[in-house]
């Protein structure tokens, strides 16, 4: 798979678990997207999303990785490092 | 730096904003916490962190700081997930975590211990515990104690307390991890109360210690990192003087790496204090907030008793 596709694959599997830690199909991501733009994106709902994502990557983030993620953008980056 | 009303508003201002910018998924509590405790609570944070971790020019300690406590808060959560998914801990023995975390220099120093320092005021569980500590246990001493022993001293919060709120009383802080006691002696050498506290680093359970000796002992969310916390609160029993006093507290349902005894009710801990033959004269539970059931929700229980 070349580097766009895997790209793409990511963003809308990150995009579906979006979706279900959010409860809300309507919620459209971007690598900008920022805790304040998600109203109900909190420290909680952080580690649900976390934890759904190592699910469906079947990988784990570091606690650095996690605590210092600031925006969707550095979450794509930490998992297309990791695949 | 010196806290002023003058300042304390902008320097809360500013911790808010770096916790915003470097730990963005971490940094409600902030807020959270004023509105649940107001302009005392802020004054008082901002104090401990310029006193603890440098004043306005050393930001760079100031975040690592903050880093420190959205690693300790997210250590938490994250065994919080695990405990409520599996019913138990992930560890039971203290050997799987001696290693992994005691023994851990970068462990202790920059996430857990900074970031249980900071919890003692950011989550609001463990800011309603240090309150009643100071309004239902350390004003009610009478006569005040002369000696007391911190078993676990941890970051060194309640040690701080009872030297700062008793005046002229010692202290003898117990821990196994070097790293506790490091952290602690910068926090009193901080408030400028080091002259009146000495340390004793080593295990409780193999030491000669001073039975029958103290006026008060204290032991903070100890017990659910031992694999024998009955065992240890005969100790805390051992080492009080008749008539005594403890303030013994345990985290129950509450998931973190380092907690290995799980407590499934309040009721747990005082059934085991009763029954090493602590007298209870007032208790309490403080609950988390997670948005689980109650039987998976964190919550602290803490004790005043007598010997």
């Amino acid at each position: 798979m070349d580097i766009v596709s895997s790209s793409q694959e990511i963003h809308s599997r990150v995009q579906q678990v979006f979706h279900q830690v959010f409860e809300d199909s309507t919620l459209v991501i971007s690598e900008k997207t920022k805790a304040d733009d998600v109203p109900s994106w909190d420290s909680i709902t952080h580690i649900s999303l976390i934890l759904a994502l190592e699910e469906e990557f079947g990988i784990e983030f570091s606690s650095e990785e996690v605590t210092s993620m600031t925006c969707v953008g550095d979450l794509f980056a930490v998992l297309q490092k990791k695949q | 730096m010196n806290v002023n009303e003058q300042n304390v508003e902008e320097t809360f201002k500013l911790l808010a904003d770096i916790a915003h910018e470097k730990t963005p998924f971490f940094a409600d509590i902030w807020e959270r916490s004023r509105n649940e405790f107001g302009d005392p609570w802020v004054k008082e944070i901002v104090d401990n962190v310029v006193k603890v971790f440098g004043s306005l020019e050393n930001t760079d300690s100031w975040e690592g700081a903050i880093r420190g406590y959205a690693e300790f808060a997210l250590d938490a959560m994250r065994n919080q997930k695990f405990f409520e998914a599996n019913g138990h801990y992930r560890w039971s023995t203290l050997k799987e975590i001696q290693g992994r975390y005691y023994d851990n220099e970068d462990h202790m120093m920059k996430g857990y211990l900074p970031g249980m320092y900071l919890s003692h005021y950011l989550w609001p569980h463990h800011f309603k515990l240090l309150e009643f500590f100071r309004k239902e246990v350390l004003s009610g001493l009478a006569p005040p104690p002369a000696l007391f022993y911190d078993v676990g001293i941890g970051s060194g919060m309640y040690s701080r307390e009872v030297l700062r709120g008793v005046p002229n009383v010692r202290g003898v802080g117990f821990d196994v991890s070097p790293y506790s006691v490091e952290f602690t002696s910068n926090v009193l050498q901080a408030y400028g109360l080091q002259d009146r506290y000495e340390f004793v680093l080593g295990d409780i359970f193999t030491s000669e210690l001073p039975w029958k000796t103290a006026d008060l002992v204290v032991s903070q969310e100890v017990l659910e990192h031992l694999e024998e916390p009955e065992r240890f609160t005969r100790i805390l029993y051992r080492l009080t003087k008749a008539g005594g006093k403890a303030y013994i507290t345990a985290a129950v349902n509450a998931g973190h790496s380092d907690h290995i005894y799980l407590f499934r009710s309040p009721e747990e801990v005082k059934t085991l204090l009763t029954k090493v033959g602590w007298k209870i004269i007032k208790w309490r539970a403080e609950y988390g907030y997670t948005g689980a059931p109650i039987e998976v929700t964190p919550c602290i229980a803490h004790f005043l008793c007598e010997r």
